[in-house]
């Protein structure tokens, strides 16, 4: 069973975010790497770049496909994972720590109104189910 | 909908689902894609053995008086010269010279035969082979096909099948196998640039076979992981570098064409070739991360040189590389630079020529 931890909310579209003294840290599920395969190429915005909640805030592209990532909140992204864009296996082996994306200042909103780990764990039971 | 419900499935199916594979369909086919993951499973192959279920591939059985000249009509390759016991690629083409698909032709007889195409071109070889005045026979159902490759393939291939003596045939011949009770077919034939074996296992023991492999050492490697070691390899694919609207000669299979026997599409290929061919297809290795995928822009300076036809991530060297096709006139030569543009991004790279990974030292000593 994959794992979805408590800590953070979620996405329909798989990504992960979490307060981080005020900004917030997101990345991709679990379950996003494990659909993928194994990765081996992340994009990330340059530190500095505007985000709105719902477009794309990189791309993750494994040995099958490429994914957009899309942003779970709007703000400006202030830090990006070199250490991932170096070595793109930890978004497998490591999704929600190492494997971390991009920290963005959030311009409003923080992350209350995405979906709980309880009601994303529904979703991709569904998924799962549908496969 | 499961796939045996459409009537195509692989007699290995339950075994895939017992192993945890992910399965994707494939002309039809459900098919495992991967079982653990794409990378571990390419080097496997690469390090030690793999085994993949290839029983998608189309099993034509062609026999009877005449039937050695029909193939020699539709396929590219000496068909009437090569001898029983033996196997040959090939390719399958229309009048105007366009590539329906590629083959592996085994004579298994005088006048008996078996031609293998791509999963997705069964009907369509079967009808070049008939308008040839061959008469095709389907034996989709009676077949499983593993093809069982890697650098420990022999001792692997030994431990599973102990009285066979397919470690004793040359590359490109086959034998007869006992499997089990059945007789079955084992050729040295593969598409992944490393020694190994294709066993053509009937579908009764085909389970008792994939098991025997895997106890004796081998890997099970998914679809996915057979389309990054053919790339490696440069080895062209149906849909990609072997289409209709590409000739031979311009993807580079030159070789697989029998002048001056008169198979189909001949008439036009001499055209082709006097009149020089309009098209080559090159190898880019990439430098900085990032992926080519197939429909990317191949870019020399400011012009466009090409576009990939088959592009992925290659696990041996860690970085993108891709097949292009461009015009001959304006082809970079080895060593020049270039940038793929890959969705708004430039991936730098050079031009090499494929295979982008050297397995001579293989082959002198194992094959």
């Amino acid at each position: 069973m994959v794992q979805v931890p408590n800590d953070r909310r979620y996405t329909s579209e798989h990504e992960w975010a979490k307060e981080d003294d005020g900004r917030i840290l997101v990345g991709i599920t679990e379950f996003a790497q494990d659909q993928l395969g194994d990765i081996v190429f992340v994009g990330l915005p340059d530190p500095g770049a505007e985000v709105k909640a719902g477009e794309p805030v990189g791309e993750v592209e494994s040995t099958k496909s490429v994914s957009d990532v899309y942003s779970p909140v709007s703000g400006r992204v202030v830090d990006k994972n070199t250490e991932v864009e170096q070595t793109p296996e930890l978004v497998n082996s490591d999704p929600y720590g190492r494997g971390w994306l991009v920290r963005i200042e959030p311009a409003d909103e923080g992350i209350e109104q995405l979906m709980t780990a309880d009601a994303y764990s529904g979703l991709i039971g569904f998924e799962q189910e549908g496969h | 909908m499961p796939a045996e419900d459409d009537g195509r499935a692989s007699p290995l199916l339950a075994e895939h689902r017992r192993l945890g594979a992910r399965l994707t369909e494939f002309a039809g086919w459900e098919m495992p894609l991967q079982y653990t993951g794409v990378i571990a499973e390419h080097n496997a192959v690469r390090t030690a053995t793999g085994v993949f279920d290839v029983s998608h591939l189309g099993k034509l059985r062609v026999s009877g008086a005449g039937s050695g000249e029909a193939l020699q009509h539709a396929l590219t390759t000496d068909v009437l010269a090569l001898a029983p016991g033996r196997a040959s690629y090939s390719l399958v083409l229309t009048e105007s010279g366009g590539v329906v698909d590629d083959v592996f032709l085994y004579r298994l007889a005088g006048d008996e035969w078996l031609v293998v195409p791509n999963a997705a071109n069964v009907g369509s070889v079967a009808r070049m082979i008939d308008s040839s005045g061959g008469r095709p026979v389907d034996e989709w159902d009676r077949w499983a096909i593993l093809a069982v490759q890697g650098p420990e393939s022999f001792d692997v291939f030994r431990r599973a099948f102990p009285n066979s003596r397919a470690t004793e045939l040359s590359l490109y011949s086959w034998t007869n196998i006992d499997v089990y009770g059945h007789q079955g077919l084992v050729a040295r034939t593969g598409y992944t640039g490393e020694r190994g074996f294709e066993l053509y296992a009937p579908a009764e023991v085909a389970t008792d076979a994939f098991r025997a492999l895997l106890a004796a050492g081998a890997r099970p490697v998914g679809l996915g992981a057979r389309d990054t070691l053919r790339l490696e390899m440069g080895y062209a694919l149906y849909g990609h570098e072997l289409r209709l609207d590409i000739n031979p000669l311009e993807a580079g299979l030159g070789w697989a064409l029998a002048w001056p026997t008169s198979f189909r599409g001949a008439d036009a290929l001499l055209r082709v070739k006097e009149a020089g061919v309009a098209r080559k297809l090159f190898g880019v290795r990439c430098k900085d991360r990032g992926v080519p995928r197939q429909g990317h822009e191949v870019r020399w300076g400011d012009a466009k040189v090409g576009e990939v036809t088959s592009g992925n991530f290659s696990p041996t060297l860690g970085t993108g590389i891709a097949l292009a096709l461009g015009p001959r006139a304006q082809a970079p030569d080895p060593g020049a630079r270039v940038q793929v543009e890959a969705r708004g991004r430039r991936i730098k790279g050079d031009i090499v020529k494929p295979p982008f990974i050297d397995k001579r030292s293989n082959k002198t000593t194992s094959q």
